[in-house]
């Protein structure tokens, strides 16, 4: 896995309550996906499609990368209201064949040429949601060159309500669904977004401490996507649990030069001071340095946004 | 499918004479001699000139001996190791099914020159990438010599790491996957549920036979191991005593 880009935190924010989408560049998250969908009623939907093209700049003021959850049933008219500049990527909730990302892909393409935006900028999220998502995974998550992360942190409430299976259970219900879409993604060489099983009986999204340990086992397997959340209190967990301490870093700099040394003697492998040394925790060693080097320029990148904000308010 | 008694399979570096001596010490039913995984890149021509002597040590202690070979050095592996002596070819980071194929052409070729019967070395398929595992029914169906479909050293190639359960992370999922695949085309499928610590093949004899117990439950019939001491616990998890 070769990450290209920071996205360890999220926030999923209802775009019809001002009060959250103004405040969202505030929170320290790699992206804002802002919803048409759940948190939406049926009502609204038409009205909150006018919201999108001013909310965009608004939510990436701090640095954060702007998404939006369109509506699967209103695929079309939802789109047309939310390619605009500033946008990074359309969420597409219960994906379930290859047909309709292609039909999302080339919606995207006529409004980005349409819209003066860089052709093939804008990124397709195809979430699965449903049983005949995955058994159609391989073939949606190679259906776009725009769909760049794939997989699935967890069954989500879609998920759970269609295979009719209970969400909160202390062991792991998703194992065949997350290995099949985490799969495919590896095999196509995307960002895998996975998450290891952490159990959460309790239900809750607004556990700081239970989001750390679940982003922390999640980098400790070498996963590096966040699924993101929804309250501002994971946040600051997400973006330290994925990203390396400086123990690792400092250990990772210590694996290469003993790995240079057993090269050096034309051996594969050694144990050193209790840890294996070879080839595979000398790769490990590399991504974590890279990894730590990308999380670092992000954090910049935000801290600077956020101080340009300030200082156009001062 | 064809039974295959040969539980423990002993992974052993080729160009290491005293660890191939180790291991024909050993009750282990293969010895696999290894021109790839445990062979630095210096020493893999090495490790190829130094078989047919490898070889040659196995078969005085009457091992039945499979050979694994790399995936970008494969012709000269193949060519290295092709003999009466030698049942099978393990094939390291199987992913292409043009790769099988050209390999069982090769190994032909190989056979009709050493007036060998053709179709007697037989292979088996080590699916370590996701590539390899996306196209594994493909790949066990790529060549009528591919008798068995292992996990191989999955979990260091793939990086797969243990969760806070102490599973490895993804590896239930490929390990079902796998024998599922395996059974649905009357192959052998190689393998342990291995869990953390255990790493890359290697683990403490009490591991090595939980993992084995638990393969076996499972649908697991043979193990690659990487230790001589992990060659008694496998053949004791595949006992009758340890239904």
């Amino acid at each position: 896995m070769n990450p290209k880009k920071v996205r360890r935190s999220g926030l999923t924010m209802p775009i019809v309550t001002p009060r959250f989408v103004d405040n969202a560049w505030r929170r320290g998250c790699d992206y804002i996906t802002l919803d048409l969908e759940d948190s939406v009623p049926k009502n609204r939907k038409a009205f909150a499609r006018t919201l999108v093209k001013e909310a965009i700049p608004n939510v990436s003021q701090g640095g954060a990368e702007a998404f939006v959850r369109i509506n699967h049933e209103s695929m079309q008219e939802d789109t047309e209201a939310v390619v605009w500049p500033g946008l990074k990527r359309i969420k597409y909730p219960k994906t379930e064949t290859a047909e309709e990302v292609r039909a999302l892909d080339a919606l995207i393409s006529r409004l980005e040429k349409e819209r003066g935006i860089e052709p093939g900028s804008i990124e397709i999220d195809a979430s699965i949601e449903t049983a005949r998502g995955i058994v159609n995974v391989y073939e949606i998550a190679s259906a776009s060159a725009r769909i760049q992360e794939f997989g699935a942190t967890n069954g989500g409430y879609d998920m759970s309500r269609d295979l009719g299976v209970e969400m909160f259970v202390p062991f792991d219900q998703f194992v065949y669904l997350r290995g099949e879409a985490e799969l495919a993604a590896r095999a196509l060489g995307l960002g895998v977004r996975a998450s290891p099983f952490v159990p959460n009986t309790s239900g809750s999204v607004s556990d700081g401490d239970r989001a750390l340990r679940q982003a922390k086992a999640a980098w400790a397997c070498g996963l590096m996507v966040g699924g993101g959340g929804l309250n501002p209190a994971v946040v600051e967990s997400h973006n330290a649990g994925y990203t390396p301490t400086p123990d690792e870093v400092g250990n990772a700099h210590w694996v290469l030069e003993q790995y240079a040394l057993i090269e050096k003697e034309e051996k594969c492998w050694a144990e050193i001071e209790g840890q294996v040394i070879d080839r595979y925790e000398a790769k490990r060693a590399q991504l974590t340095l890279h990894w730590s080097r990308l999380c670092e320029a992000r954090n910049r990148e935000k801290k600077l946004a956020v101080e340009k904000v300030k200082e156009g308010q001062a | 499918m064809t039974i295959n008694v040969n539980r423990s399979w002993l992974m052993v570096p080729t160009d290491q004479p005293d660890a191939i001596s180790q291991a024909c010490d050993s009750t282990a039913s293969v010895i696999l001699l290894d021109l790839f995984e445990g062979v630095a890149q210096s020493r893999r021509t090495f490790a190829r000139e130094s078989l047919k002597a490898a070889i040659g040590q196995c078969v005085t202690k009457k091992k039945t001996v499979y050979v694994q070979i790399s995936p970008d050095q494969w012709e000269s592996d193949v060519r290295a190791c092709v003999c009466q002596e030698v049942s099978a070819l393990v094939v390291a980071r199987a992913e292409t099914v043009e790769h099988i194929q050209a390999l069982d052409a090769l190994l032909l070729k190989e056979e009709n020159r050493l007036s060998l019967p053709a179709h007697s070395i037989q292979m088996v398929l080590c699916l370590e990438t996701a590539r390899g595992h996306q196209d594994a029914y493909a790949l066990g169906a790529s060549s009528k010599r591919v008798f068995a479909l292992s996990l191989g050293r999955v979990d260091l190639v793939m990086d797969l790491r243990p969760e806070p359960s102490g599973e490895i992370h993804l590896l239930p999922f490929l390990m079902q996957r796998l024998i599922i695949l395996s059974r649905t085309l009357g192959l052998m499928a190689v393998g342990a549920w291995w869990r953390a610590p255990d790493r890359g093949l290697n683990a403490t004899a009490d591991n090595t036979f939980k993992a084995a117990r638990r393969g076996r439950a499972v649908g697991f019939s043979a193990v690659m191991c990487v230790n001589p001491q992990q060659v008694e616990p496998i053949h004791r998890a595949y006992s009758q005593e340890a239904i």
